[in-house]
């Protein structure tokens, strides 16, 4: 392991006397996607500005792959950085396929021909093809969230930084701005940093998560260690919002997987039961579990488990999951998978396998709404089931 | 709005603020023709009030130059005042300048009565017949207390 | 009391250092700038041809106006016949100069705030940034530049409609004779006149664009409120800062030219 790729020492920002980082040290690892998490106005912004070179701060040291000089005016052999801004920022005089082209245009001295058709390549990718000539006035907030992108990633950069890349979208927009990030870091090879309130959702992308509080980073690991700690405020922050979603888009799915509990119980050897939002109300009782647990508590458990040498895979479908005990011959995940889609299958529902372990996403017919499943702990690639041949 | 337009339409602006401009400055705010054709001559008064640089010079009241300097000759105690005439505009040398005024209180210039000596004035000499400033407060003076000859 | 005196002097010249270094920056990233024409023609367009129709009829409004009021206060004295000179050196030293600068700024100086102060807030401005583009450079410098090209043409087209403006209300509707107003407008108004005119509106045109761009583009640091209502501020401050500047610059020059 060399150097890490950014470096953040002791960075300290004053706006007028008001502290709002108080002496940051994060590090992030080449090819990796890091979420800077915490309240709002505790200056994840401000921090992530300060890497992109727009602040300039007080005290403290930002190294990118070894050098001091961040952001666009620092020579041709300094990294490239993009940053997505919140709100995007597209120039709203420009087309989408101006707006993408213009670092190219207005940064080197690239060939018009060349420029076009890199563009061209560019919104093939991100399935932009129709909207090339529309103004971002004429968009959806989607589209010009992935224009926006296009435009960070035409220079190739190595390093992204994401401004809250979820604000203001529908939960099913947020699912796939994530599945973007994931995705397109596979494909296009950069290093992302990412500011983000989204608590579950992100998680499921990143690769380590810290967390920001009174201006200095109070936690730095990976998502599951986040759903491991002790720390009570960071609990009371991750559960707060988990629990707020639960409340809000939990109660049909639940009562889908609970009506049918007893026959799901016997095709599985074993289960765990996690939510966040039956925590509070403890029911598992009623339902003759061996074990009902806290989404939190679920996690351990199911590490101790794996540590006893059982096949035991946890999943999440956002307000509950499941960890399995596999039968011999059964790849356990494809078990799961069915037995959901045998519980209801009149829905089409977006599976999501952990980002960790791969970004491609499943569809199949399983549980109404809510509508994504994800694995928390790292599965073995031969367990990957596709969606069609779960669906034939 | 596309460009073609847009540089159209601003080429067109450009266009009329250069003649506007043109105009301003070497129509209104000349008159004057270029230095070399003209030539320059002055002419001594007892009195040169009211001349200024850039005062009118007229031919039978047509403005045909303008005044460029009005200056006192310390040895006889006379405005001296240049000014630049046309070249083409032949004056003999018994030429008289008077220094005359638009209205009561309008402004000065200098008038020039050709005459017809048949001998021209060079570029530079100096035109000693002349008229100067009617001197207002005097007339009335002379009104108010009397010393006007009654005829 | 004193200590009050003292912050508000240190502010001050902060505020005043900043502009500066604002209008050298601006001017310094001009040298890097691409596609310099088609950005200085774009702002001309804006500043220009979009402000010629009110630079037109106020021109014209004020020639008359001129024109009517010099014809009654002149003719009162008898002097009627250098209404001419009245009227055209009023517009070229004085009102064509600051009167153009003021409607240009309502015109295109608070549009040029609003529009940069927008992309102040939605971050266009921190995007150029990152991407490599000198947001100076890109947004004031062209701007700065037209200006100086726009207000002297727009002050010679007021000029101009302004003296026939007094020539329709001296000559057609109070029968003066038009030989006479004419050849009073050529005597009456000398070169230096124009050129101080010229010098004049390329000050305003100058400091105006400053003014108005720098309070866009420092919309997020001066404001109280953060967005529509701080796009909305600078754009205010943009106009009276302006007009005040130019009334200010106009004394200035007059005392200094004479």
């Amino acid at each position: 392991m060399g150097t890490p790729f950014l470096e953040i020492k002791g960075v300290k920002k004053a706006f007028n006397g008001r502290v709002v980082l108080d002496g940051i040290d994060l590090t992030v690892d080449r090819g990796s996607i890091t979420t800077i998490m915490g309240k709002s106005g505790i200056g994840k912004s401000v921090l992530l500005k300060c890497i992109a070179g727009l602040v300039d701060y007080d005290a403290g040291e930002i190294l990118l792959d070894g050098q001091s000089c961040i952001g666009a005016n620092c020579g041709k052999d300094s990294p490239r950085l993009s940053y997505l801004f919140q709100q995007n920022a597209l120039f709203d005089s420009m087309t989408a396929a101006e707006n993408v082209a213009f670092p190219l245009v207005e940064t080197t001295r690239m060939r018009r021909r060349e420029i076009r058709r890199k563009v061209k390549e560019l919104f093939e990718q991100l399935d932009l093809g129709d909207v090339a000539n529309k103004y971002p006035a004429e968009m959806s907030g989607g589209m010009q969230k992935r224009v926006a992108l296009g435009r960070a990633l035409i220079t190739q950069p190595q390093l992204i930084l994401f401004d809250e890349p979820t604000t203001g979208l529908d939960p099913q927009r947020k699912n796939s701005v994530f599945t973007m990030v994931a995705d397109y870091r596979k494909r296009f090879d950069f290093t992302a940093v990412m500011v983000s309130h989204d608590i579950p959702e992100a998680l499921f992308v990143s690769d380590r998560v810290a967390w920001v509080d009174k201006g200095v980073v109070r936690f730095v690991g990976s998502p599951t260690d986040l759903e491991l700690t002790r720390d009570p405020e960071l609990v009371e922050f991750v559960h707060h919002r988990n629990g707020l979603l639960s409340d809000l888009a939990g109660q049909q799915g639940r009562s889908a997987l609970f009506s049918d509990w007893p026959e799901l119980r016997k095709k599985f050897d074993e289960f765990i039961v996690a939510t966040c939002a039956t925590e509070r109300r403890r029911p598992g009782s009623d339902l003759g579990l061996k074990r009902f647990v806290s989404y939190r508590e679920a996690v351990s458990s199911v590490k101790d488990l794996a540590r006893e040498g059982s096949s035991i895979y946890f999943l999440d479908e956002r307000h509950f999951g499941f960890a399995v005990k596999s039968k011999p011959d059964q790849p356990p995940l494809a078990q799961v998978l069915r037995s959901l889609k045998e519980l209801n299958d009149a829905q089409p529902l977006t599976v999501m396998t952990s980002y960790q372990w791969s970004a491609r996403s499943y569809r199949l017919a399983a549980l109404p709404s809510p509508s994504a499943l994800w694995t928390l702990e790292d599965l073995p690639s031969a367990d990957v089931v596709s969606a069609n041949a779960l669906s034939a | 709005m596309n460009s073609r337009t847009v540089e159209l339409s601003v080429g067109v602006f450009v266009l009329i603020g250069l003649a506007a401009v043109a105009y301003l400055t070497l129509r209104i705010g000349g008159g004057r023709v270029a230095a070399s054709d003209t030539y320059s001559l002055d002419a001594r008064f007892t009195n040169a009030s009211g001349l200024k640089t850039g005062s009118s010079v007229r031919v039978a009241g047509v403005t045909v130059g303008n005044v460029t300097n009005v200056r006192l000759n310390y040895e006889d105690m006379v405005a001296v005042v240049s000014f630049r005439v046309p070249k083409d505009l032949k004056l003999d040398d018994d030429t008289v300048a008077a220094i005359k005024s638009a209205g009561l209180i309008g402004e000065k210039f200098i008038s020039l009565k050709p005459g017809g000596s048949g001998l021209p004035l060079k570029p530079g000499s100096i035109i000693v017949d002349t008229e100067s400033s009617v001197d207002l407060e005097d007339i009335i003076a002379r009104f108010a207390f009397g010393t006007v000859d009654k005829k | 009391m004193i200590a009050a005196t003292g912050r508000f002097t240190i502010a001050l010249v902060r505020e005043w250092g900043t502009f500066a270094l604002f209008i050298l920056r601006s001017l310094w990233s001009l040298l890097k700038l691409r596609a310099f024409f088609r950005r200085v023609s774009r702002a001309i367009y804006e500043m220009g041809v979009r402000c010629a129709p009110i630079i037109v009829t106020v021109g014209c409004f004020t020639g008359l106006v001129l024109g009517l009021q010099g014809y009654f206060t002149l003719s009162k004295i008898g002097s009627e016949f250098i209404l001419g000179s009245t009227v055209a050196l009023a517009l070229i030293r004085e009102l064509g100069p600051v009167l153009s600068a003021l409607m240009i700024v309502g015109q295109a100086g608070s549009a040029m705030a609003a529009e940069i102060g927008i992309q102040r807030n939605s971050e266009q401005i921190d995007a150029l940034e990152t991407i490599g583009v000198n947001p100076l450079g890109f947004l004031v410098g062209p701007r700065l530049v037209a200006a100086l090209v726009v207000f002297p043409l727009h002050t010679a087209i007021f000029d101009l409609i302004g003296i026939v403006g007094g020539y329709v209300s001296g000559v057609m509707i109070m029968s003066m004779d038009g030989g006479v107003y004419w050849q009073n407008v050529y005597d009456g108004v000398q070169r230096v006149d124009v050129f101080n005119g010229f010098q004049k509106s390329l000050a305003f045109g100058f400091i105006v664009t400053a003014i108005c761009a720098f309070e866009g583009f420092n919309t997020h640091r001066k404001s109280s409120q953060p967005g529509a209502r701080g796009v909305s501020q600078s754009t205010t401050r943009a106009v009276v800062f302006s007009s005040i500047a130019v009334l200010a610059v106009d004394f200035v020059i007059t005392s200094l030219l004479g």
